[in-house]
């Protein structure tokens, strides 16, 4: 019949009038990414052995890494600088890790306002969290 | 008080009326005259009203300032030719049988005003009471036949140029 | 007996002839101007609700909330945005046509409401009641094609002509079904005054005696009035904003506002013609027909953010091709449906 189509796109629209808004009012309320979103790096340094190879499997030359030796002479990592300018959180990196130290994480909210913010310092980074974690269970 | 209020609404439109026929001819433009002319449409439509001729008035908007006007504005800007209007009005030159012309059309014209008595009708509401009432009364009673041969007119008309838009190739 | 609820208008109306006595043509002519000023400030404040009903209705319908900063669940958004308009410059390109260009947004508003002079809000709230009524609204939006096409074409832009010469194609096509489809109401009613047509639905509406008249009004309405699915003047994938692409700050906001007051002025008169007008149970007349014009409103937005765009081929053959015979046949039904009325009820009508 002529006009059906009309009136089922109607009925359609119409229902969603009184149907879930899937609106999310974002700055108030933070959004919960699928977890294999990879939008964040992250380095768990105790982990870490410094082996260098997520700094040669990466395409972009993201991974600065520096290295010293204890009083073992074993190796440990001193330094370790991602320039997320350059970064495509493609994930190598954290796929080629042998000691599944670096990994992806769904923060998202990396805007910075200067370009050397750019550089993270995975090790701050490991520094401050672990802090913060502290400090939530003592508050808790 | 009543009646200088209408007087003076009425020169308001009058002027308004005789001022943009005159921009008609003189403007540069010929889109703005064909503006000015859509202009001079609606004075005549408001002249029409203070004569209580509404019914009219409400038919020279639809059709001249709605349709008509429409038509020539769309039919300049389309065929629009860049340059002084005036320079491609081959009439513009002739100035003496321009004149001659125009004096003709306003003798036949004041003879017609002057010699028809009383010169300012207003509608005789008598049949109806409404103007509305009084020409489809009209219309279809004492001018009953040019009516239907106007509409017949408007059919052939609308007939010719279905014919005329459709074209000679698809009809055969 | 004037009850208060439904006649509050009349009261005020009269208390403010009572404050002139026996000077009835001061009376008059102040009333006049209380009506204009009333007229437009129902416009502005109707269309501020109307434009802020568009958004949220158009979001809803997408699943999502629409504005929701500014005010009380984003309902606030209108201020802001006419603040917005209103704070924009007013720019005027190098090589448009100056006057026309100027000009040509006011006239689209001011053909738009003196449209509204006799729309009648209430019982016995009419601004000016005319003989002519449906007739008048007719002819003087017939005029509002003009101030679109010169906006076209002064703005001196192919998009924007291209826009005005659409516009052209599109309304006087659609004007032909417009006037059709309001005639089979006049038929029965036998006049054109809208107050009498108000009257005249006190039993029965004629969205019910005219159901395809009512349909076919609000197909070449929505034509006429260049809303969606029929925005073909202002096509945005296909030619920037059609008419008023070269216009900015109050400018765009006069014809924001134009197209808007349109948008309320053929809801009211569907309203009034086809719904009943003020007609209605315990309610107040001018709350009646406040309620009918926003339902049409909703049902002309809901059109709108359902259906796609018009095809410019698809639109001429609807308009030729469908609703011209449709509404030339609404009149023949109407006729004999009248007559044999008359013939089942002698001496009623006629």
């Amino acid at each position: 019949m002529f006009g059906k189509g009309l009136i089922k796109g109607l009925g359609i629209t119409g229902k969603h009038l009184f149907n879930r808004k899937v609106t999310e009012f974002y700055p108030e309320q933070k959004p919960v990414l699928p977890p294999r979103t990879r939008s964040s790096m992250y380095l768990d340094v105790p982990k870490c052995t410094a082996c260098g190879i997520c700094a040669n499997t990466c395409p972009n030359n993201v991974i600065t890494i520096t290295s010293g030796k204890d009083e073992n002479n074993k190796r440990v990592l001193t330094g370790y600088t991602m320039d997320t300018g350059r970064c495509l959180f493609c994930g190598l990196c954290t796929e080629a890790c042998p000691s599944k130290a670096l990994h992806t994480t769904t923060e998202f909210e990396n805007a910075v306002y200067v370009k050397d913010e750019l550089l993270w310092d995975m090790m701050k980074k490991y520094k401050a969290d672990a802090s913060k974690q502290e400090e939530g269970k003592d508050n808790g | 008080m009543g009646d200088i209020a209408s007087g003076l609404i009425f020169l308001v439109f009058a002027l308004l009326t005789v001022f943009s026929a005159y921009l008609v001819v003189s403007s540069k433009n010929i889109v703005h005259s064909a503006l000015f002319l859509a202009l001079t449409f609606v004075g005549v439509a408001a002249l029409y009203v203070l004569m209580n001729a509404d019914f009219l008035a409400a038919v020279q908007l639809l059709v001249y300032g709605g349709a008509v006007a429409i038509m020539i504005v769309f039919g300049v800007m389309l065929t629009l030719r860049s340059g002084n209007a005036q320079n491609s009005n081959l009439d513009s030159r002739n100035a003496l049988a321009g004149a001659i012309v125009s004096l003709l059309t306003f003798a036949t014209l004041g003879l017609v005003v002057f010699t028809t008595e009383p010169w300012r009708k207003t509608v005789d509401l008598s049949a109806t009471g409404t103007t509305t009432g009084d020409i489809s009364w009209l219309m279809l009673t004492k001018y009953v036949v040019p009516f239907e041969v106007a509409a017949v007119l408007l059919l052939v008309a609308m007939v010719g140029a279905i014919i005329l838009a459709k074209g000679v190739n698809d009809s055969k | 007996m004037p009850q208060f609820g439904s006649d509050i208008f009349l009261l005020i109306a009269n208390w403010i002839r009572g404050l002139f006595g026996a000077n009835t043509y001061a009376a008059d002519v102040v009333m006049d101007i209380v009506k204009f000023i009333m007229i437009y400030v129902v416009l502005v404040l109707a269309v501020m609700v109307f434009v802020m009903l568009e958004r949220k209705v158009c979001a809803w319908m997408q699943l999502r909330v629409g504005p929701n900063r500014l005010g009380p669940r984003g309902w606030g958004q209108i201020i802001g945005d006419m603040i917005k308009l209103m704070g924009k410059e007013d720019f005027r390109p190098d090589n448009v046509d100056k006057w026309p260009w100027a000009l040509a947004p006011m006239f689209f508003l001011g053909i738009t409401i003196m449209v509204f002079a006799v729309l009648p809000f209430g019982r016995g709230m009419v601004p000016v009641d005319l003989d002519l009524g449906i007739f008048y609204i007719l002819a003087i939006s017939a005029l509002s094609v003009l101030p679109v096409v010169t906006a076209g074409w002064a703005s001196n832009n192919k998009y924007s002509l291209l826009g005005g010469m659409r516009s052209v194609a599109q309304m006087i096509s659609y004007e032909i079904p417009l006037v059709f489809s309001l005639l089979g109401v006049v038929m029965i009613t036998q006049t054109f005054k809208t107050s009498a047509i108000v009257e005249a639905q006190q039993h029965v509406w004629f969205v019910l005696l005219q159901p395809i008249g009512f349909v076919v009004y609000v197909i070449a309405a929505m034509a006429e009035i260049n809303r969606a699915p029929f925005d073909l003047i202002e096509a945005e994938s296909e030619f920037g904003c059609g008419y008023f692409t070269e216009y900015s700050g109050l400018r765009f906001g006069l014809f924001y506002l134009a197209e808007y007051a349109n948008l309320f002025l053929i809801s009211a008169v569907a309203a009034t013609v086809f719904l009943g007008g003020w007609q209605g149970p315990f309610l107040p007349g001018w709350l009646w027909f406040a309620i009918k014009v926003l339902f049409m409103v909703f049902l002309i937005m809901w059109f709108r953010w359902t259906f796609p765009r018009f095809r410019v081929d698809q639109l001429m053959h609807f308009g030729w091709k469908v609703l011209l015979p449709l509404s030339l046949a609404n009149i023949v039904l109407t006729g004999v449906g009248i007559y044999v009325y008359q013939l089942i009820f002698p001496g009623i009508g006629g």
